[in-house]
């Protein structure tokens, strides 16, 4: 039995170590909790590298990672497991999370407000000091290994209040925030993650920073590190700077012509056409 | 001059006539020298005497017009008298208005303007003497402004308008559109403007009146060639319809437009204005607009604007109102978009944060500048009113040298600078300031001896080309640039590095000028006129930053006086960043940073890291002044709330501009609820029965899923069956429970203005009453279906006094309080719709629900004190588009207006979110159908 739960926790390690480079104080924070068996809630815009930063610890601290991507059609059963037929039997079937207790590993529920109120109740005995998980269909207490970790992640540049997190499940978790990177630090990622050269990836940085600062004109969220991956991606791909920002940026960020219209204003700045360069400087 | 000597005096018989209209004419010789002969004299006289006795102010109008004509052309008293006594013999309206505007045709000097008037003249008097005051009064300031191709068209327009055959009130009509029209277009386009309109009115008047108002609609905007392009093509569709070509013309129909487009030319600023503030708020993300030249302070106008200089104030950039430099539309944008780019350059890498002080300091550590430098000139001497650039020009032997100077070393600084953080905007935009620094140098570098050295500097053009076009002083271009280069290897080069290289580079240019015959003493130094006419205005920095400006330096001093020595600039960009209103944390932070300290300030107090330095707040308020008062305090008893308004005018917010406050409805206590559901008893069951079936079923429950939380154990005993049986079982096993609900919050907002208690024809009810009756059906209808809603009402007077009434909240229960506060609503005053609005998002933004939808209800379009038309319609469709971007859904009904404003109405609220009902009485049946749709 033993032996099966090893095996099984195995499938579930980072076989390699993932690129993540800190940006402030989380990696102690992270092993701290860890060390606490404290439930941990990472905070930040999307696409700043909360999920790859739980990647990083898990293969750093060592532990299985079980993921878990939320969305509002996710019910507790989905969590916990549920029986199945098998043949003429009814056969038990663990969910992620049944999994994760089990084998003590990190269970990594990201964008946690997407799930639905009800569903994110069943974590809370989990993340408390009892550290217990109630299968109600099977009537059973499961004691969470000693290992186990629970980590969330959870966006709070979502307007609307209704995707807010509930006092009484905020509460259980000590949490991290994740802002992008400064600049040097995210045009090391952006060069790293999308191959290319450290300056046009500063010019990528450069560009992301005047867009994370617009305002008014109906931009919930800048461009993240993830997209300015994606738009050195395609540079390292043959594709011209211009075309790549425009396909990997701006459309994606916006469907309002007149402000993809500014977002192309500023990535001319940043990147040169066709034309000679002749500044002589 | 001298009349005693003139013996006798001419004027004598004029003064006898009329001794009033004597002692003006003499006041008028006597503040002249000009030689006026005994012969003039008398025939002053005598025309004067003449045109008295037929009507005094005939006679005056010839004593002002002969005394012009003395003064400036003598020889043309001959024709002026001949002209006047024709048409003062056939009466002395007519003879005063050929006496009032025959002197600046005769000044013009040109025969054939002078044939031309004379015809217009007999023209226009033939179809009455009432066309021709206005038109004329036109035509003398195009003379007066020496405009004479203008005034030629101008005359020949008015020959053929009034030569035609059309009725009294048309003829009327185009006295005020032509003279409006002459005097509105540009003096450049106006000569081939007048001359298509005149085309076009020889064919047909009402076809030029369509061309005219096309013209406002931006026709003024093409080439000579092109709009005469445009002409033919319209004049093609007159032949078999003319209202086709009266819409051509007046741009109404697609073919106007897309001819239009096609053959425009020059950009406008209005075209570009909301993409390039768009743009500079992403780049710059401070609050820096573009406005037009022609909207500069009239006192800061040295250069001519139609010389379309592009300077800037600080806060905003200032471009040409239009572009015609290319022959393509799409070069001419781009122009503007380059300067734009350059300039906002200027307040990226801090031009305007020059500090005077900080640039002597410089200035001091290097032994060259320090020579050069005199600090017994006049720089300290302006203190008060100049702006720290200005008073570091004045330092100099030539202020405007040191000035044009200043502006290629800052020029170049920035390109440098852009070339580092924006090499795609500097190898898009450099280019064409090159190409048009290569034109000017072509046409003649020696005329404007600084341009050289602008070459070079600012527009990075090699040494190489500077040579081939024989630029002089090649030696001076070359050392200066050595002398920049050098600078701006340093890290970080300031706008008082540029100071610094001014203070060194000075002396020799100066020298250089002396020699080559361009001296500075006496004025004649020829400015630098750059590409495109980019300069640095000092002085309407200091304009449009005087408030800041005296705040930081009453700061300084108070800081000073405690022996705190803090460079200006700092304070003044603090101020500028706090908006004026000073924080003791600011201060503090401001205190801790060693780089804010002047060189005398560093060597004496200066707080620790960590250290705290006390300001008490009162101490606070006494260094920053009367500005530290904020803003008036609003009455206790009602919370009030501040909106920002969007001036569409600046193309920008005004913060904390417009104040509501939300009022009380007065109580009263009526059977209005209960009577109006009674009176539609009929209807209130229909609405209650539609509104059951939008009610959700509490869970649901869906069967027979193939995955679910539960087994559907009815297919369970099935499945069993079946494989007992050797049929294949189903997979659909599972129930699956799935919460419904409406999870949806809805504000209607009532706009409670005078206007609606106008009656409603055929009852003697208002149209608020029936607005009301149609509130309390809706009431009924979200009762039934439990979603939450509010009900708020809105009006008030000015942009301080928006008025909001909360009738029922969100938690509010249906009760006896709310039905007396629906009854209690009555009609106000005027309709600030923005703020409103705006209130209304923070009301609805508080609610935890899933759709969120506002409902607006009005009977008008938006109108307040200074809140009008345009103005009113652009800050509520901000609003608007504020509320969606907040993912609350805006629906308009508008009640009591004619269905011809559909489309303005699309316009405001867009055509898919808005319902028009014109007769108010069907809205209490439409209200509710309207919420049933939107939230089916």
């Amino acid at each position: 039995m033993e032996e099966t739960l090893v095996e099984e926790a195995n499938g579930y390690r980072i076989a390699r170590q993932p690129f993540y480079l800190p940006t402030g104080d989380e990696f102690r924070l992270f092993q701290a909790a860890c060390n606490a068996r404290l439930p941990v809630m990472l905070k930040g815009p999307t696409g700043c590298g909360k999920t790859r930063f739980v990647e990083y610890m898990a293969h750093r601290l060592n532990r299985p990672l079980i993921t878990v991507s939320c969305h509002e059609d996710l019910f507790a059963s989905d969590l916990i497991g549920r029986y199945l037929l098998k043949g003429d039997e009814t056969v038990w079937v663990d969910g992620p999370l049944t999994r994760a207790v089990r084998l003590g590993a990190i269970c990594y529920l990201d964008e946690v407000v997407e799930a639905r109120k009800d569903t994110t109740v069943v974590i809370h005995p989990l993340t408390d000091d009892r550290r217990v998980l109630h299968i109600d269909r099977k009537g059973e207490m499961l004691q969470a290994h000693p290992n186990f970790l629970m980590v969330i992640s959870f966006n709070p540049g979502y307007q609307s209040i209704l995707k807010d997190l509930k006092q009484s499940t905020r509460q259980r978790f000590v949490s991290l925030e994740f802002g992008y990177p400064d600049p040097e630090t995210e045009a090391r990622i952006v060069a790293h993650e999308g191959g290319v050269d450290q300056q046009t990836a500063m010019r990528l940085v450069s560009l992301a920073g005047k867009i994370r600062g617009i305002r008014d004109h109906g931009l919930t969220e800048g461009a993240s590190t993830r997209l300015l991956i994606y738009a050195a991606k395609l540079v390292h791909n043959q594709t011209p700077e211009r075309e790549a920002c425009r396909t990997a940026i701006s459309l994606p960020l916006t469907d309002d012509r007149r402000l993809q219209e500014t977002l192309d204003d500023l990535i001319d700045d940043f990147f040169a056409g066709d034309g000679p360069e002749n500044n002589n400087a | 001059m001298d009349l005693k000597t003139t013996t006798p005096d001419p004027l004598r018989k004029l003064d006898l006539f009329d001794p009033e209209t004597g002692e003006k004419v003499r006041r008028e010789l006597q503040a002249d020298r000009a030689a006026v002969s005994p012969q003039m004299l008398c025939m002053l006289a005598d025309e004067t005497i003449w045109g008295l006795s037929l009507e005094v102010s005939f006679g005056q109008a010839i004593a002002r017009g002969m005394l012009a004509l003395m003064r400036r052309s003598p020889l043309s008293l001959d024709s002026y008298r001949s002209g006047v006594r024709h048409a003062g013999g056939k009466g002395p309206t007519l003879g005063r208005l050929m006496a009032n505007h025959l002197v600046s045709v005769l000044l013009s000097g040109h025969p054939r303007i002078r044939h031309l008037f004379f015809k217009a003249f007999e023209v226009m008097e033939g179809a009455g003497v009432y066309t021709l005051p206005k038109p004329l009064e036109a035509l003398d300031r195009i003379l007066y402004a020496e405009d004479f191709r203008s005034a030629e068209a101008y005359l020949n327009l008015l020959c053929t308008t009034f030569s035609r055959k059309i009725p009294y009130n048309r003829h009327q009509q185009f006295t005020v559109l032509l003279s409006k029209a002459a005097l509105r277009y540009a003096p450049a386009k106006r000569p081939w403007l007048l001359t298509q309109i005149e085309r076009v009115m020889r064919i047909d008047d009402r076809l030029a009146s369509a061309l005219m108002s096309g013209m406002d609609k931006g026709l003024d905007l093409l080439s000579g060639a092109a709009l005469s392009r445009f002409v033919s093509l319209g004049l093609d569709r007159n032949e078999p319809d003319r209202q086709r070509a009266e819409k051509f013309f007046a741009l109404d129909s697609r073919a106007g437009r897309s001819a239009f487009h096609e053959l425009q030319v020059a950009a406008s600023f209005l075209q570009v204005q909301p993409q390039l503030n768009r743009y500079l708020q992403a780049r710059t993300g401070q609050e820096v607009s573009v406005r037009p030249l022609s909207g500069l302070p009239t006192c800061a106008g040295d250069i001519r604007l139609d010389d379309g200089a592009t300077c800037s104030d600080g806060k905003s950039i200032y471009l040409p109102d239009e572009v015609d430099h290319f022959d393509a539309q799409a070069e001419n944008i781009k122009i503007y978009k380059c300067l734009t780019r350059f300039e906002a350059g200027l307040h990226e890498f801090g031009t305007f944060q020059f500090d005077l002080e900080k640039a002597l300091e410089q200035c001091s550590e290097n032994p060259q500048c320090r020579r050069r430098l005199n600090p017994g000139q006049s720089g300290a001497g302006q203190a008060d009113a100049a702006s720290d650039l200005e008073r570091f020009f004045g330092f100099f032997h030539d202020p405007l040298l040191a000035e044009n100077l200043y502006l290629i070393f800052e020029h170049g600084r920035i390109r440098r600078l852009l070339a580092q953080s924006y090499p795609g905007l500097v190898s898009t935009c450099l280019p064409m300031f090159q190409n048009e620094a290569r034109m000017v140098l072509a046409k003649g570098a020696n005329r404007q001896p600084l341009l050289p050295i602008y070459a070079r500097i600012a527009c990075g053009l090699p040494p190489q080309e500077l040579q081939q076009s024989r630029a002089a002083g090649m030696d001076l271009v070359r050392k200066t640039a050595a002398l920049f280069d050098n600078a701006m290897q340093q890290d970080g080069p300031t706008a008082e590095t540029s100071g610094m290289l001014v203070a060194e580079s000075y002396a020799e240019v100066e020298t250089f000028l002396g020699r080559n015959g361009h001296p500075a003493e006496n004025g004649s130094f020829l400015p630098l006129r750059t590409p495109f006419l980019r300069c640095i205005r000092p002085d309407l920095h200091r304009q449009a930053g005087l408030q800041i400006e005296q705040m930081a330096r009453s700061l300084k001093k108070q800081l000073a006086d405690r022996g705190i020595h803090i460079y200006a600039s700092v304070l003044r960009d603090h101020l500028v960043t706090c908006r004026g209103k000073l924080r003791a944390r600011g201060i503090e932070d401001i205190l801790h940073r060693p780089e804010n300290y002047t060189r005398r300030g560093r060597a004496g107090k200066q707080p620790l890291l960590g250290e705290s330095i006390e300001i008490p707040p009162g101490e606070l308020s006494a260094i920053a002044g009367a500005d530290f008062v904020s803003s008036p305090a609003p009455r206790s008893d009602c919370p009030s709330f501040w909106y920002r308004e969007w001036d569409c005018r600046l193309e920008d917010y005004l913060a904390e501009y417009t104040r509501v406050r939300e009022c009380d409805v007065e109580r009263c206590s009526s059977d209005f609820y209960t009577s109006t559901l009674d009176r539609y008893e009929g209807l209130v069951q229909r609405i209650r029965s539609a509104f059951e079936l939008l009610k959700p079923q509490g869970l649901k429950w869906y069967r027979r899923w193939i995955e679910g939380d539960e087994f559907d154990y009815r297919q369970l005993l099935d499945f069993a069956l079946d494989r007992r049986a050797g049929r294949t079982p189903s997979e659909r096993l599972y129930i699956k429970r799935i919460k419904a609900q409406r999870d949806v919050a809805v504000l209607l907002l009532v706009d409670l203005s005078r206007s609606t208690a106008s009656t409603v024809a055929g009852s003697e009810a208002s149209v608020l009453d029936v607005e009301k009756e149609a509130i309390v059906l809706l009431s009924e209808a979200l009762h039934v279906v439990g979603d939450r809603f509010a009900i708020d009402g809105f009006s008030g007077a000015g942009r301080l006094g928006v008025e909001y009434f909360r009738i029922k909240d969100f938690s509010d229960p249906l009760d006896d309080t709310v039905r007396c506060r629906i009854d209690a609503m009555s009609p106000r005053r005027n309709t600030r719709m923005g703020a409103a609005i705006r209130h209304a998002a923070s009301r609805l933004s508080a609610v935890p629900c899933r759709v969120k939808l506002l409902i607006l209800l009005g009977d008008g379009f938006p109108n307040d004190l200074n809140y009008k038309k345009t103005y009113a319609v652009e800050d509520t469709r901000r609003a608007i588009a504020e509320l969606r971007a907040q993912g609350i859904y805006v629906h308009a009904i508008t009640v009591n207006m004619n269905p011809e404003n559909t489309l303005r109405l699309d316009e405001l609220f867009g055509d898919i979110h808005h319902n028009l009902i014109s007769d108010v009485t069907d809205l209490p049946d439409r209200l509710w159908r309207i919420y049933g749709s939107l939230t089916r």
